[in-house]
């Protein structure tokens, strides 16, 4: 009898932890393509949260007869569909566990110089608009590429290189993506082409963080190329004079950078509508932070974590923003400033901070000690007793 | 090519095999003919074993690089203690490990015991059995085997290192004490098998004679086994960085199944009473203990998991898979069977609470919480075959599943231990009281942080349901457990025999570790707190606040060095000579050679010198011009190539190489991996308020040679309430520092002690079956505590 519910209950258990564990959905879908078959070809699901953080493992299956079923993949709130037709993938973002293709679409195009000589036997690479690579072309000897059985009204990147200078071009296949002209100009070295926008919270981000008596500055400026050409050349950030500077990196990547009266110089290049994320790492010597801005900005931020935003002093071009439901206390530009302005921030000391101990939860191991002793000398003097 | 080490295997797996054989056959034929020469065998055998591992530990010891093992698994810069854990690094040392030391224990049981009954010589079958197995595979993955069957062009004059996690004191001494828990559960796997063999052959079975016997076994294999894990721990505290003992590793896991199966085991064996109750589950269980750990070994070792400990994960092979298969059919398959078949015969009589129904309640916990582990453990894999997906069993699972187990398994080692003395009435009012306090705890949280699920991702169902529990919860169960423990060693101690003294103590000892343990690890958990900054050279000599915490750190200053510190060139490339001797078999292989320049050809787009007027020659090629530094007559160069034997007239062999690989002998140039680590760290003074708690140095060693890997040497000051832990990434003279309080890490480290204290009182003194006190006549052999009756 005994033995029987316990055989029951390790079986039981073992069910509970499966469904605990384990929950799985499937994806599906259906491709099509013009003068051809799908047939044969690898569709790769991968799971992502709302972050684009990869949630589970990829899984992949083969197309049948026009359709396809993932089946096992991780239950999740997005998922990235990748097929592979022949040289070319495909890309495709769904909510749905369900994703269609339709390979009917063609792109053309020819790459030329200003005075129309064109580009010739120079590799593009062709992005879906999400990022991930669809092919890889060379332009032929009259500067042209051409590509079928990509899918319809949908934005496909071009990218490409000249003598060192990026180019980015967009086509939108059924709009404009056939026989389309692009034009290669010469590169720019002047910096006014770029402007800081589009960031979110702002396009120009100043984080101080209080450490000991110094006082870390981490930059991050958001930089769109508006003119029509590419940009090859320094990119300048205003520094404060007290500034020691730490490193500075493009996307990420440190770089070599060069001192200048205002402040820093990186060199970078960008194509004509690209965007670039430009970071600085510095430590000044005070709370004082003043220092010129070096490009059209629409909106500019000083990030408060962990100071005191009471105590904080600034120049009349910025303006606390405290409000409640906001995360983190932060100065955001008035207006939008032009290359030539400066920001002023005088930051309260170390000793503003509050000591929350959050990080740091408070143990009364004394406390605990002392109960367990009490109950264990209580408790055998309460059995000797009663 | 065959290997002294290798004949060495070969020898003691025949002697082994013979051994077997000829006790299969003696037993069978119920013949004591060939006990004599068993004897002898198994001793040879045992003796073979050893030799080869001794022999190997030489091989390390001296890196002998014509060892392939060895050339894969230790460098000559390492100390010698690091050069013997070599050894035991990867997969074939460590089985070589655990056969010598289950060849030695098999041997030293049939010396001890003589072979003077059927039952004895079956068991010698199967340790045996064993011992030949292990030995089949070894040779099959052999640790001797030729470093030419490895790499061509002779022996490599450097080797590729040790696995930098392994570089530590603890990992030194985990492995040996682990295989040495092991292959002690040899010798009860064998009585247990045995016993059944016995039985469903309808006599009686060995165990009732052998109880005592497998009792000390089971006990010195827990002794190793506990000491293995807890060392196991400390090395994951210090040296993986993550501040924390435990992290449910598949590893880790694999070895606490077999500790929690064994515990259990330990209380069903002393549950046992002949023909009574347990005569089926006691010999089962210690029959499937060594079943657990076959079985666990191959699963982690099987490259299933990418866990911490993948350096052995190169596939545990099939060897290990049909050993798994055999502990599984003669440990589980073989009592299970049995016990199905026979007829259930109970004894409705006796009062359900009695010490015997406690017990198996002890019983029942213990295995029920190895079980969850074991699922964890299996269901990956089990998924993994059916669908071919891989997922992962976090930590989650295991803590909120073993929680609420482990809490009744302590209420009901507290009221085991109260009824014990006090009788049904008073026990049960003890329980209910402490019952109703640990309700009350698990709904009461004194802050946030005090709920089991804080800080972790949201969850539903049961684990939201026990994720809710609050930590208090623990408090009274250990509350009880300690009163419950003391009180009864105070009942039962003063005015008992001297034996039954220690062996009570012992059981004080054991029982107040364990609840101490528990007790330790929630709040070690729940409790640790981190923050971090980042100092600089710029702050040197001055005191920087952590924030969010009450600590500061001073810098004392920033160093960088490399190991090995004056790293010899002659050691690590041939002379013309050397590289003479080993002729056209270098042919096409890289290889480094050192000499002194004695002619000169220069062309447009290389440079040729001759060494030490040999026909040994070293070509440097530029590329698109660029020559590099240029060479004088009478330099040392060493230069790092492709040997290459009749290219050019005149010359025997030519050394092409280009600029990056070619420097003097002082300046040596970069791609010979003369650098093996390279270590930044901080000197550091951490101060609480005013008190200074640690001064020292955290550091990180990186290791080029070994795909860049990276260790951390962390600084602890270890404190009674809590310990004060450092980790540092050092970058030139910038160290990201994160300073983490981590409560109660002495109680676990002192219950750790106390658990091996307590079982090593009971081992040596128990009045029934300890070591010391051992009866001469084994049927002797009942427990004489008092049994209480209502």
């Amino acid at each position: 009898m005994s033995r029987s519910l316990l055989t029951l209950a390790l079986a039981l258990v073992c069910l509970v932890t499966v469904s605990g564990v384990a929950a799985a959905a499937s994806v599906t879908g259906t491709v099509s393509v013009a003068n051809g078959t799908a047939d044969g070809d690898r569709v790769t699901v991968t799971p992502l949260n709302e972050n684009f953080e990869r949630v589970g493992q990829p899984v992949s299956t083969t197309v049948e007869n026009g359709s396809y079923r993932v089946t096992d993949v991780a239950d999740a709130p997005l998922y990235v569909v990748r097929l592979e037709h022949e040289d070319l993938s495909h890309y495709a973002v769904a909510r749905e566990p369900t994703a269609d293709f339709e390979l009917s679409a063609g792109l053309s195009a020819r790459l030329a110089r200003p005075d129309g000589t064109p580009v010739t036997n120079t590799s593009v690479t062709v992005t879906s608009p999400t990022g991930p690579p669809v092919a890889q072309v060379r332009t032929g000897s009259d500067g042209r590429i051409a590509l079928d059985q990509l899918q319809p009204n949908r934005s496909y990147r071009l990218h490409t290189r000249l003598s060192g200078a990026p180019y980015r071009f967009a086509l939108q296949t059924g709009t404009n993506a056939t026989d389309a002209r692009l034009t290669l100009r010469s590169p720019t070295t002047d910096e006014t082409v770029l402007t800081a926008t589009g960031g979110n919270p702002a396009s120009h981000i100043v984080q101080p963080v209080q450490n000991g008596s110094t006082t870390r500055v981490v930059e991050t400026i958001r930089l769109e190329n508006t003119g029509n050409r590419p940009f090859v050349g320094a990119i300048n950030v205003g520094l404060p004079d007290s500034a020691t500077v730490r490193s500075a990196s493009i996307e990420g990547q440190q770089l070599q950078y060069q001192r200048t009266a205002e402040g820093l110089a990186v060199n970078a290049s960008l194509a004509s509508g690209s965007t670039i994320r430009a970071s600085v790492q510095y430590t000044l010597d005070n709370g004082s932070l003043n220092k010129p801005v070096q490009h059209e900005t629409d909106s500019l931020a000083v990030v408060l974590q962990g100071f005191d935003s009471a105590a904080v002093e600034h120049s009349s071009n910025l303006r606390l923003r405290n409000a409640s439901g906001m995360p983190v206390p932060m100065l955001t530009s008035t207006d939008s400033l032009a290359p030539g302005d400066s920001i002023s921030v005088t930051l309260p000391g170390a000793g503003g901070q509050g000591q929350s101990s959050g990080s740091m939860p408070q143990f009364p191991a004394g406390a605990l000690t002392a109960g367990l002793l009490a109950v264990v000398v209580g408790g055998i003097a309460a059995y000797r007793t009663f | 090519m065959t290997t002294p080490g290798t004949a060495l295997l070969a020898g003691g797996t025949a002697l082994s095999l013979g051994a077997t054989v000829l006790l299969a056959v003696g037993y069978v034929r119920r013949d004591d003919q060939f006990d004599t020469i068993v004897t002898r065998l198994v001793a040879g055998g045992a003796t073979l074993f050893l030799a080869a591992l001794a022999f190997l530990t030489y091989q390390f010891v001296t890196t002998d690089y014509t060892n392939a093992y060895v050339w894969q698994n230790t460098a000559d810069y390492l100390p010698l203690l690091y050069r013997i854990t070599g050894v035991y690094a990867s997969n074939a040392g460590s089985l070589l490990l655990w056969t010598a030391i289950a060849a030695l224990v098999a041997a030293w049981a049939i010396w001890r015991r003589d072979l003077a009954d059927a039952s004895a010589r079956l068991v010698g079958v199967v340790t045996m059995g064993a011992v030949t197995y292990f030995g089949v595979m070894l040779l099959l993955d052999s640790p001797f085997k030729h470093i030419s069957t490895t790499v061509s062009g002779g022996t490599p004059t450097t080797g590729s290192g040790l696995n930098p996690l392994l570089i530590d004191p603890y990992m030194a001494i985990h492995p040996p004490l682990m295989f040495i828990g092991y292959a002690l559960l040899t010798m009860p796997f064998a009585i247990g098998v045995a016993h059944f063999v016995g039985l469903v052959r309808g006599n009686e079975g060995l165990f009732r004679s052998w109880n005592g016997s497998v009792t000390r076994w089971l006990r010195a294999a827990w002794l190793f086994l506990t000491a293995a894990l807890a060392l196991g721990a400390l090395w994951s505290y210090t040296v993986l960085g993550w501040g924390g003992i435990w992290a449910w590793d598949p590893v880790e896991t694999a070895i606490f199944i077999p500790w929690l199966f064994l515990t259990a085991t330990l209380h069903a064996v002393v549950n046992y009473r002949p023909g009574d109750r347990y005569s089926v589950l006691a010999p089962a269980m210690i029959a499937s203990t060594f079943a657990l750990v076959v079985y666990t070994t191959t699963v982690v070792r099987s490259g299933v998991f990418r866990s911490v400990h993948s350096f052995a994960d190169n596939g545990a092979g099939l060897g290990m898979l049909i050993l798994m298969g055999a502990t599984a059919v003669l440990g589980v398959g073989l009592p299970l069977g049995y016990w199905l078949l026979r007829e259930e015969s109970t004894s409705e009589d006796e009062p359900w609470l009695t010490r015997s129904t406690l017990l198996h309640g002890a019983v029942l916990a213990l295995g029920m919480l190895a079980f969850i582990s074991l699922w964890g453990l299996t269901f990956p894999v089990l998924r993994d075959l059916a669908t071919g997906i891989e997922v992962e069993v976090t930590a989650r699972y295991y803590n909120r599943w073993s929680y609420p187990v482990t809490l009744l398994t302590l209420l009901l080692l507290g009221f085991y231990m109260d009824y014990d003395v006090e009788g049904k009435r008073r026990a049960l009012a003890g329980l209910g009281l402490f019952g109703v306090a640990t309700v009350v705890a698990a709904v009461y949280a004194p802050s946030e942080s005090w709920t089991l699920g804080a800080g972790t991702e949201r969850s539903t169902g049961f684990y939201a349901l026990v994720g809710q529990m609050s930590a208090l919860s623990v408090f009274p169960p250990v509350a009880y457990v300690l009163m419950a423990v003391l009180k009864r060693g105070l009942a039962r101690i003063p005015g008992a025999p001297r034996r039954t003294q220690l062996k009570q103590t012992g059981v004080v000892f054991v029982h107040v570790g364990v609840a101490v343990l528990v007790f330790s690890l929630a709040f070690t958990y729940l409790f640790t707190g981190q923050a971090s900054v980042i100092v600089d050279s710029g702050a040197n000599g001055e005191a920087v606040d952590v924030p969010n915490s009450p600590y500061a750190v001073q810098t004392l200053g920033f160093e960088s060095y490399s190991l090995p510190e004056q790293p010899n060139v002659e050691r690590v490339a041939l002379s013309t000579t050397e590289l003479q001797e080993r002729g056209t078999a270098t042919n096409s292989t890289t290889q480094v050679v050192h000499g002194t320049i004695t002619d000169i050809r220069r062309g447009p787009r290389a440079a040729v010198y001759q060494l030490d007027e040999s026909g040994i020659w070293v070509g440097v090629t530029s590329r698109n011009g660029t020559s590099g530094a240029s060479y004088a007559r009478g330099d040392s160069i060493v230069a790092r190539g492709a040997v290459m034997w009749n290219y050019v007239p005149q010359t025997d062999a030519v050394v092409v190489t280009d600029p990056t690989n070619v420097g003097t002998t002082a300046s040596p140039p970069d791609s010979l991996g003369l650098e093996r680590v390279r270590v930044q760290a901080v000197n550091l003074a951490v101060s609480e308020g005013d008190r200074q708690v640690a001064v020292g140095q955290a550091a990180q060693r990186r290791y080029p040679r070994q795909g860049g890997m990276q260790t951390r040497d962390v600084l602890i000051d270890r404190g009674l309430a809590y310990d004060t832990y450092v980790i540092a990434a050092v970058q030139g003279d910038t160290a990201s520092l994160t300073v983490k309080r981590i409560p109660l890490m002495t109680p676990l480290r002192l219950s750790v002690v106390s658990l091996l204290v307590g079982m090593l009182l009971i081992f040596l003194f128990d009045p029934a079956h300890g070591v010391w006190t051992r009866p001469l006549a084994p049927t002797a052999e009942t427990d004489p505590d008092p049994t209480t009756s209502d």
